[in-house]
């Protein structure tokens, strides 16, 4: 691309661009360039070669020609194992990576897409980081850190469990792509380091109280909006809960359509910094985060303010995401 | 890096099944070299595990048997830990681990373990007939490693359990046939050593059957019916008649009555000087292994071969036991009598006889003794007799017992040369003539490229020492059945010895020891020697250890391209359809004006945008995208006949829209497509 201003790529990064992926993100896709490929026996491999050097020095000991003629078929066999591991590593490409915003403290699964020219077999990718497998492993009732299958020229989605650890952006870790078929003497690899990101929500306050009530705000009505009081309807939005769907009036009009509630008599529900100014700043973070989900659950308007941000009056998946990603990126400097 | 990944997860059925079955192929042919009792143990151990595929053997139950099968194999192996035991450990080992093989990490060490077994095998014994077993050894173990390796959560896997995955077959087969290159550069080019480091190949011997350093009535009988070859023997002139060529072996000159032993000489002779007037014979053997120290030469002997001794009785012995095939050159002068001297107490010790033995005989051949004083006519005398009375000559001879020569001559009047040698020598010690029992092989065959001696033209004839003449070689069995001499081993019989002694059988042993031939010359006797003289002829002298890091440098990069390149044209590419194509050459088109396709967008999306960037497009785009996605993804649409004209409205869509983008320029692109942040 002609750039006007690009900075001149290093030697070492045209030739080894395996080895800047250690450090640097890129943007998708990342395709497996050769160069980018790393191999090396595994285990298995490194005991499989062992061997075959025992049985060269065995059979050339004795000059046992149907020995040696063995031992350089099976290393004729290891070399073509080689170069179809690395070839069927050659070009995947990672296309596309997405995960949908977590709290703190929950899995984030990561969505990876990746693909190749034709059907790759036995495509694993995990996370570079093993400290970040570990903790994966530690939390309990964890999927196994790994997702394996074949490509297709389609696309092949793969999940990765990813422990979310503080609100805010969270960068994603390097990622792994590797395979050791056809025959698992071999494993090769290359890294992606994806410039997306993850946003992190607040973690919830579990036992959050109750919102105070607002001057204008009365009685407790969304714990028994079970039906009975509701507006109106209007047309299903992605995003509304399932409890809101009005499924008699869906099936009169063929069409889903979620019940409208206008908070009675005018007032709404406000959530202010100001309820929360007394706790340290996490801590209020958590307990809005937690109003602001009880509030969407129960399919309430509310507004929140805090500095620097106020939602207005709102309700709904978008109203929420907006919200929580406030609450999210609240005090730090990345937008 | 450590990755947890599915090395521990149990095999599936159909793998450990094959991983049982390349086990079992490689270890089977060593059977004459493990003990008795391993084959039981293998047998329990395959017919339990092949019951439970999926349970392998709790942990305290396989130490329980390992222990059991270490203090049979401590047992067997009381003589000390020689190869034998060696052998009985590894192939233990590998039974053993069959019990307890559960994941692919288990797999995988039975693997090189199969592949160590089969190498091992080579150091007994490197015939071709071995050859097939190699290949389809080595195939079955290839096929499991990668049958191992297969993903298990590949969707459709569970219908995939048949016992032969053709894809994974074919797989293997290129593997092994793209290897093929590397493995020969590698065999040839491989610097060999001149001589062992350690050992020697021929601490692999075992015990063969051939010529024996004794023989007692029936043991040529016996080696009659063993066709597998002995030696191979190339002529450098004129081949004498077969009848005349006799190859002397083992000399037996003691005798107990019962059996002819061979006398332990520690000195060697000198070798002979020729005869003058007769022509010598020289030639080239290549000498089947037979785990003794004679090497055969033909009489009499004027050239003994090199590393080898000529013994006082005449026949030539090598320090270190035939183990290995071996090569030889030696000449002969192919003349009866062979004069020689003969001291005296060599005189008195070849016409000694146990005491007692044997009465009747003595009495004959003293009253014939007094007749013929001549010993000349006295053995014609003899021969004449053997040719006159009702003597048989049979390799299924009746059993002799106490005084076997009385009863041979006397009694049961049938057997084989070793009967008939073994009574005529004694019927000469008898006259006062010394004489002893010579044993090796008689004729031979004529296989094309050389001439063939099998273990079934083993023989045993007499020679006696006349005072004025020499050694003379006297053969009672011409007398008996002339054509067994005159035609060769196989053709004196009417009958048959073997049911399955057929023509044909018989032709084609006899070509495949002619192809057997041709491997030992190119293949099991390729060493240290002859890679310096192919390397001479192309063109390096006295290769340095540079010049072979060169050579061997550039054969594995030639070993890899021929590799890569196999795998790029062999790897199955998918083809694309006529749909797909259309909607390729429609893209490349976009791509250049200025519209690619994004990595992650679906072909309604793209086509959308490209609707969207040439409104005059838009509707032809909108269709195509429809008619595309019809086409491309409908089940089973690529084989009704309407197809076909839908795929022609489609070339045309395509036609269309690269001629409106050609012709009207584009809205302007967007500048920075939404990506996938959030």
């Amino acid at each position: 691309m002609p750039a006007v201003s690009a900075p001149p790529v290093s030697w070492k990064k045209r030739l080894f661009p395996g080895l800047s992926s250690l450090t640097e993100t890129q943007p998708l896709p990342v395709t497996a360039h050769w160069r980018r490929i790393f191999i090396l026996p595994t285990a298995a491999g490194w005991f499989f070669g062992l061997s075959l050097l025992l049985m060269l020095v065995a059979s050339l000991n004795f000059n046992n020609n149907m020995g040696l003629m063995l031992t350089f078929w099976i290393m004729g066999l290891a070399q073509v194992i080689l170069l179809a591991t690395f070839f069927n590593l050659l070009n995947v490409r990672l296309l596309s990576v997405h995960a949908e915003p977590v709290h703190a403290g929950e899995r984030a699964v990561v969505q990876l897409t990746i693909d190749a020219p034709d059907i790759r077999p036995g495509i694993a990718i995990c996370w570079a980081d093993r400290k970040q497998n570990k903790s994966l492993l530690m939390l309990a009732s964890a999927a196994p850190p790994l997702a394996r299958a074949s490509t297709s020229p389609n696309g092949t989605l793969l999940r990765l469990p990813l422990p979310a650890l503080q609100r805010g952006w969270q960068a994603l870790p390097r990622v792994k792509i590797f395979s050791r078929y056809p025959a698992g003497l071999f494993t090769t690899w290359f890294y992606v380091r994806p410039d997306n990101r993850i946003l992190v929500y607040p973690q919830p306050e579990p036992r959050a109280p109750q919102w105070p009530a607002s001057e204008t705000r009365q009685g407790q009505q969304f714990h028994h909006t079970s039906g009975e009081h509701f507006d109106g309807v209007r047309p299903y939005q992605y995003g509304d809960p399932l409890r809101l769907v009005a499924w008699k009036r869906s099936a009169q009009l063929q069409d889903l359509v979620s019940r409208e509630y206008h908070s009675h008599h005018g007032e709404h529900i406000c959530f202010q910094w100001a309820h929360v100014s007394h706790l340290p700043t996490e801590q209020a973070l958590s307990r809005l985060t937690a109003w602001v989900i009880r509030a969407d659950d129960a399919g309430l308007a509310f507004r929140l303010t805090i500095p620097g941000f106020d939602s207005g009056r709102g309700q709904g998946h978008t109203h929420r995401h907006h919200c929580l990603r406030a609450l999210a990126l609240f005090g730090t400097n990345n937008p | 890096m450590k990755q947890p990944t599915g090395n521990h997860k149990p095999l599936p059925p159909v793998a450990m099944a094959w991983l049982m079955l390349s086990t079992a192929l490689a270890i089977a042919p060593h059977w004459s070299s493990l003990p008795v009792w391993f084959w039981p143990v293998a047998a329990v151990v395959y017919l339990w595990r092949f019951r439970y595929l999926d349970k392998p053997l709790p942990r305290w139950q396989i130490a329980l048997v390992t222990m059991a099968v270490l203090v049979a194999i401590i047992q067997s192996a009381r003589h000390g830990l020689g190869r034998e035991a060696g052998m009985t450990i590894l192939a233990s080992m590998a039974v053993l681990k069959v019990l307890e093989v559960r994941s692919r990490r288990d797999a995988w060490v039975l693997i090189t373990l199969g592949f160590f077994l089969v190498m091992t095998r080579f150091f007994y014994n490197q015939d071709l007939v071995l050859l097939p077993w190699l290949v389809g050894t080595v195939l079955a173990i290839t096929y499991t490693l990668l049958l191992v390796q297969q993903p298990t959560d590949r969707p459709g896997c569970q219908t995939e359990s048949a016992w032969l995955n053709r894809e994974i077959l074919r797989q293997t087969i290129r593997y092994l046939l793209l290897s093929v290159p590397m493995a020969l550069v590698l065999f040839v080019f491989f610097p060999r050593l001149s001589s062992p480091i350690w050992g020697s190949p021929d601490m692999f011997g075992q015990g063969r059957t051939g010529l024996g350093d004794s023989m007692s009535p029936g043991s040529i009988a016996q080696l009659f019916l063993d066709d597998s070859p002995a030696m191979r023997v190339n002529f450098q002139q004129q081949r004498p008649a077969s009848a005349r060529l006799y190859w002397r072996g083992p000399v037996l000159e003691q005798f107990d009555g019962q059996t002819w032993k061979t006398t332990e000489y520690i000195l060697p002779r000198k070798p002979p000087a020729a005869v003058p007037g007769t022509p010598i014979v020289s030639y080239e053997v290549e000498l089947e292994p037979h785990g003794q120290h004679f090497l055969p030469v033909l009489d009499f002997v004027t050239q003994v071969p090199a590393g080898a001794q000529l013994m006082p009785d005449w026949h030539v012995q090598r320090p270190k036991p035939v183990n290995q095939l071996v090569h030889y050159r030696a000449a002969a002068q192919v003349i009866n009598p062979r004069p020689d001297n003969l001291p005296q107490r060599l005189i008195w010790r070849l016409t000694q006889l146990p005491a007692g033995t044997n009465p009747k005989t003595r009495q004959l051949i003293n009253h014939w003794r007094q007749e013929t004083p001549d010993t000349r006519a006295l053995i014609l005398r003899i021969l004449q007799w053997f040719n006159q009375e009702n003597f048989l000559y049979t390799f299924t001879p009746p059993p002799l017992q106490g005084n076997t020569v009385d009863q041979f001559l006397f009694e049961t009047r049938a057997g084989f040369c070793e009967h008939y040698a073994s009574a005529f020598t004694v019927m000469m010690r008898a006259a006062g003539v010394p004489a002893r029992v010579v044993t090796g092989y008689q004729g031979g065959l004529d296989n094309g490229d050389y001439w063939l001696v099998r273990q079934s033209d083993a023989h045993a004839w007499s020679e006696v020492w006349l005072p004025d003449a020499g050694w003379l070689r006297v053969d009672p069995t011409a007398a008996v059945a002339p054509s067994r001499v005159r035609a060769g081993s196989q053709n004196w019989l009417d009958g048959s010895r073997h049911w399955y002694d057929y023509g044909w059988l018989q032709g084609l042993r006899l070509s495949l020891d002619s192809w057997r031939y041709r491997w030992n010359h190119w293949v099991r006797d390729y060493n240290h020697r002859n890679q310096h003289n192919l390397l001479q002829s192309l063109g390096v002298d006295n290769p340095g250890a540079a010049t072979i890091a060169w050579l061997m440098t550039a054969a594995i990069v030639l070993g890899s391209l021929s590799a890569w390149f196999g795998l790029k044209a062999s790897r199955p590419r998918r083809r694309l359809s006529t749909v797909e194509k259309v909607f390729q050459q429609l893209q490349d088109h976009l791509r250049k004006a200025g519209i690619p396709r994004r990595a992650n967008e679906a072909p309604a999306d793209y086509l959308r945008r490209v609707g969207q960037h040439w409104p005059a497009a838009g509707k032809q785009a909108e269709w195509f995208a429809q008619e595309y996605e019809r086409l491309r993804y409908a089940p089973g649409l690529q084989h009704l006949p309407a197809n076909d004209k839908a795929v022609q409205a489609l070339q045309q869509t395509a036609r269309q829209l690269i001629t409106i983008t050609k012709k009207t320029a584009g809205l302007p692109v967007e500048a920075n497509p939404a990506g996938n942040r959030y």
